[in-house]
């Protein structure tokens, strides 16, 4: 091994970190070669200077009152992520739960009452209500009622008031 | 065998896995086993005249407590932990410049190796503890953000090669002759220091 190839594995060597074969060609080259040996010995200064001089521990109570006031801030940020497929179920939701309430408030609704209409009697039924296209309003008859009482006819959209 | 490293390393993954499942007391405990270290490691990357250093290591704290879900157990909650760091890091210094320049690129590409001086620092050993302590953090604070990051990973928190080239995201190789070169340099850098120096007490 020459100098050029033993001073790149100098610093690697220092901490242990070559493979077992290069360590022990630097080991014979560093016992021939007083430059490399310089070399590794102003290595091993520069790293007990720099492993000496570290940096004393932070006391840190400010510190961790900022990150935990930033954690709690962010807090909501973190529930409701805008993602285009967050928004698109967020989306669909809505208008299930919607269609589902307008639904159930369909079938929840009191059945609009029957419109008053006033028809002779014996008139057939279609004749004075529209839409309507069956039937014959009867007095009394049909539906057992005074002849000014009004008539229901079944399945009519309106109350017949024979007159 | 089992060692020290990797009972501290057990404690770590428990707490952050509890801290995952919602315990709230876990990550107090995180920010206290790590604040230092964080902030150190800030330090090194924005250099510590920075005004931001503070407030991007709690940015990474922010990051641990939303990411906790995240870890895998692949590496070591150190070295997760100081990824995450490095990243958080990298975006401030993006979102500073807004635009990647030279000195970005050069942090994480391969550089070409620098000469080792064959000059042993045995002058340094002659400072007081103190004023050595001093002329090297001086010395250190003169090297780029990547060659102080893959100096003090090693040198302060005695990580290996591997989780170095993990925690920064280089490859191992790029972390071997950033460690040399690191070393090349401070050992110049302190070398003319300790001359001037002398230089002024003579």
């Amino acid at each position: 091994m020459n100098c050029a190839d033993a001073v790149e594995r100098l610093s690697a060597a220092l901490d242990g970190e070559l493979p077992p074969a290069d360590a022990v060609e630097v080991a014979r080259h560093l016992d021939a070669c007083d430059a490399c040996a310089r070399r590794l010995r102003t290595l091993q200064q520069v790293r007990t200077a720099v492993k000496a001089a570290a940096l004393a521990p932070v006391a840190g109570s400010a510190f961790d009152a900022g990150v935990l006031e930033r954690v709690r801030l962010e807090r909501p940020a973190t529930a409701v992520r805008f993602s285009p497929a967050w928004l698109a179920t967020a989306a669909a939701l809505i208008v299930a739960v919607s269609s589902a309430i307008v639904m159930l408030n369909d079938r929840a609704a009191p059945p609009e009452p029957p419109r008053r209409v006033s028809v002779p009697l014996g008139l057939d039924a279609a004749a004075a209500v529209p839409g309507w296209n069956e039937g014959r309003v009867m007095p009394g008859a049909d539906c057992g009622l005074p002849e000014s009482g009004p008539c229901i006819v079944e399945g009519a959209p309106a109350l017949l008031v024979a007159n | 065998m089992r060692n020290s490293n990797d009972d501290h390393d057990d404690a770590d993954a428990r707490l952050l896995r509890a801290h995952a499942r919602g315990d709230p007391h876990a990550f107090d405990d995180l920010l206290a086993r790590y604040r230092s270290r964080v902030l150190h490691l800030v330090q090194c990357r924005v250099g510590a005249s920075s005004l931001w250093v503070e407030d991007i290591a709690q940015d990474v704290f922010v990051q641990v407590h939303r990411k906790a879900a995240t870890f895998q157990g692949r590496s070591s909650v150190k070295t997760w932990l100081y990824a995450v760091a490095i990243n958080v890091c990298r975006h401030h210094q993006r979102q500073e410049r807004r635009a990647p320049s030279a000195l970005a690129t050069h942090l994480d590409s391969i550089e070409p190796l620098l000469p080792l001086p064959d000059e042993a620092l045995d002058p340094l050993e002659q400072f007081e503890q103190q004023e050595r302590a001093a002329l090297v953090r001086e010395a250190f604070e003169e090297l780029s953000p990547a060659h102080r990051t893959v100096l003090h990973l090693r040198d302060h928190e005695d990580m290996s090669y591997d989780q170095i080239a993990v925690a920064i995201g280089v490859p191992l190789g790029t972390v071997r002759s950033r460690l040399h070169n690191a070393r090349a340099l401070l050992a110049t850098t302190l070398g003319r220091r300790v001359e001037a120096m002398r230089g002024l007490t003579r």
